[in-house]
């Protein structure tokens, strides 16, 4: 899943981005308004993570733009202002979330992975495809009722695909949402990706439970 | 209890309306009886000078009553009757009405010219006034012409006047006098039930305006200071009072939303590094950072603190500006010689920034001053020409002497402040940016130059010459004091 945090505080770009980053996310980084706006236009991410007060351009300028040009990404503002008027404001303009500086990193962890399922119609934070088990809260993933150890990228990606199962995820689209503007993916990195995940989740006698579609990408199919 | 106006206003309206009201009651009726008194005692006199008139000394010197029946008809006895009675000098009696019957008026002696007048009770008991008068007898003319020893004799006996009493009943005078009296104890009474009424209305009428001003007053809270006191349709008195009312409550709320302002800033300013720290030490707990990393974050951690630190120093340095609780120490300084060393530490930060700096200060300027607090000055606004400045831009920093007074004038390139923005500089916490993101200047660096420039009594003037040139400029006397 792929984030961007806008915000200027340096300091805080680089704590929150490494501990999102070590959660398995794709994390980008504004640091005023003007190039969060054209970040967040230029990439359909999962989370947007939004300051208000911004150099720039103001943080709630951003939402109302994003928001007029159709943008469908979910933005948890984190600000340090903290007035009744200022949550309303910011919730009215169009942020699905709200969090006052200081903050706890869990919290806002956990309001990220609330805003993804959201994104995409899930509730429960504990995914049951078949014989296979993933605990979005905790990153826990279980097939055919044992354990399965994951780096944070193959997380993301079975948690993307799972997030997606039954749809052709093409290429393109596991490298944007898997993948942040740091990372260099080659050509083959997400057949790697895709390879590696399937070794761990392979179980004798039956056929994997990631497909590829030729030329048009991968699915989750926990039916068969 | 204290005392209110209207209590204090109210029983001396009242006492005096009343006082005022049966005073002139009394008057009244004491002048109207001594009018009818007048009246009357003139009729009386009258009467008895028309009755003396009929006493007539004959040719013999012999005084006697001359009369008819007719002119005396009031004097027979019956109801209203009058009564008169006319002694000689010797004290026989001359003439006396028959309504005396066997009674007799008082007699008294009464000089020529003035009669006397006595409240008596009549024979029959009524009571009435009397006149006492003396009366000389007159010659009669029919029984004396040519006769000038008759008339020798008669001007002998004008010298011998008779005495004359007259009584008459006062009885339509009392009433009259009675029924006055009565009238004005009813309206005294009703004057008493009605004064107290109208003087109250009177009363909370005229303060009706001071009680709606204490009204409001007594509704003023920390949360209402933006309400005024309506000063339309006010008396002339309370005008003023309420026009200083509204001044003093506009620069309490002015006072108390610079307060709201300075603290939620303050705050709001603390949140984003505390912010910053927690991060930091729950991400660095969370993903056990490489040494490098854990490093970095350690360096992060420094500078949160001592940011914070600068921070704190300087909201210490307003309050203790603000509570007049801080030290000045005078003494003498060379204002050059630390500015040139302010200079020194700010080559570095304005070579990163590729500013030309166009410095031209004299070798000594001696001023009376706070070494400390004049480098803090120093310090914040030359700091803020660097800082501020476009990078590219120029700084240019005089020193020169006027007067008797030395003026640093720093003017640095400008591409963001409007004139608009001179009002806030110097606000506690205003930065031309929204954005908290600098920081190296949390917005309380002008805020304590101005606080410090008062303490020293230095001049502050800021301006832009021009869109593109920002100027600030300090007057920093050599006085002694």
């Amino acid at each position: 899943m792929r984030v961007l945090l806008i915000e200027d505080s340096e300091r805080l770009q680089r704590s929150v981005a490494a501990g999102l980053r070590d959660a398995g996310y794709a994390v980008d980084i504004a640091g005023n308004g003007t190039q969060g706006l054209w970040n967040a236009q230029s990439h359909d991410y999962d989370v947007i993570v939004l300051d208000l007060m911004l150099p720039g351009m103001h943080g709630l300028d951003v939402l109302r733009r994003l928001r007029e040009g159709g943008a469908q990404s979910h933005v948890l503002v984190l600000t340090a202002k903290d007035t009744v008027e200022d949550r309303v404001r910011g919730l009215r303009s169009g942020a699905d979330d709200y969090l006052i500086k200081p903050f706890a990193f869990d919290e806002l962890l956990a309001r990220i992975q609330a805003l993804v399922r959201r994104r995409h119609g899930e509730k429960n934070p504990r995914m049951t495809l078949g014989a296979l088990e993933i605990n979005v809260a905790s990153r826990a993933v279980v097939w055919h009722g044992d354990p399965v150890n994951l780096t944070s990228r193959e997380y993301a990606l079975l948690e993307y695909l799972a997030a997606r199962r039954g749809q052709v995820v093409s290429r393109t689209e596991i490298e944007a949402h898997i993948y942040d503007e740091q990372a260099e993916p080659m050509s083959n990195v997400v057949d790697a990706a895709i390879y590696a995940l399937r070794r761990k989740l392979e179980h004798a006698g039956e056929p994997s439970i990631i497909k590829t579609r030729r030329g048009m990408g991968y699915i989750l199919d926990c039916e068969t | 209890m204290s005392r209110s106006l209207h209590r204090q206003l109210f029983w001396p309206l009242l006492l005096g309306v009343l006082g005022v009201g049966m005073a002139a009651g009394l008057l009244l009726y004491l002048g109207v009886r001594s009018e009818f008194l007048e009246q009357f005692d003139a009729s009386l006199a009258e009467q008895g000078r028309s009755l003396g008139s009929f006493v007539k000394l004959t040719d013999g010197g012999r005084v006697e009553m001359d009369v008819d029946d007719d002119p005396l008809s009031q004097f027979a006895p019956g109801r209203h009757a009058e009564y008169f009675e006319i002694w000689l000098p010797d004290g026989s009696v001359l003439a006396r009405s028959p309504s005396l019957a066997s009674d007799h008026l008082p007699r008294q002696m009464a000089a020529p010219q003035r009669p006397l007048f006595r409240d008596v009770r009549l024979p029959d008991g009524r009571p009435g006034r009397a006149i006492i008068m003396s009366v000389a007898p007159r010659w009669d003319e029919d029984d004396s012409h040519g006769n000038a020893a008759a008339s020798a004799t008669a001007r002998a006996a004008e010298v011998s006047a008779v005495q004359l009493a007259l009584a008459r009943d006062r009885e339509e005078l009392d009433e009259a006098l009675a029924t006055l009296l009565t009238a004005l104890m009813l309206t005294a009474v009703l004057m008493s039930l009605i004064v107290p009424l109208i003087v109250s209305i009177v009363v909370r009428r005229g303060l009706r305006p001071l009680n709606a001003l204490a009204s409001h007053a007594a509704a003023i809270d920390a949360a209402s200071l933006g309400s005024r006191f309506a000063t339309r349709d006010l008396p002339a008195e309370l005008t003023p009072i309420c026009a200083k009312l509204n001044e003093l409550l506009h620069r309490l709320d002015e006072a108390f939303q610079r307060e709201r302002r300075f603290t939620a800033d303050a705050a709001h300013e603390l949140r984003t590094p505390i912010a910053e720290l927690r991060s930091l030490a729950e991400v660095a707990l969370r993903t056990n950072p490489e040494p490098a990393a854990a490093a970095a974050y350690f360096q992060d951690a420094l500078n949160i603190a001592v940011q914070m630190e600068r921070l704190v120093i300087m909201l210490l340095g307003l309050a203790r500006g603000q509570a007049k609780q801080q030290q000045v120490a005078r003494e003498s300084c060379d204002l050059a010689q630390l500015v040139n060393a302010t200079w020194k530490t700010l080559r570095e930060p304005a070579e990163k920034r590729r500013l030309r700096l166009d410095i031209l200060l004299p070798e000594t300027a001696e001023v009376i001053s706070d070494r400390g607090l004049l480098s803090a000055v120093l310090r914040n606004v030359m700091s803020n020409a660097v800082d501020h400045s476009p990078a590219g831009g120029e700084v240019v920093c005089r020193l020169e002497k006027e007067d008797v007074a030395w003026t640093l004038e720093l003017r640095n390139s400008n591409d963001s402040l409007t004139s608009a923005d001179l009002a806030h500089l110097g606000e506690p916490f205003w930065r031309h940016s929204a954005a908290r993101g600098d920081q190296a200047h949390a917005g309380l660096g002008l805020a304590l130059v101005r606080r410090y420039c008062d303490i020293l009594g230095i001049i502050l003037r800021v301006d832009l010459p021009s869109p593109t040139c920002f100027r600030i400029a300090l007057t920093v006397g050599d006085d002694k004091s």
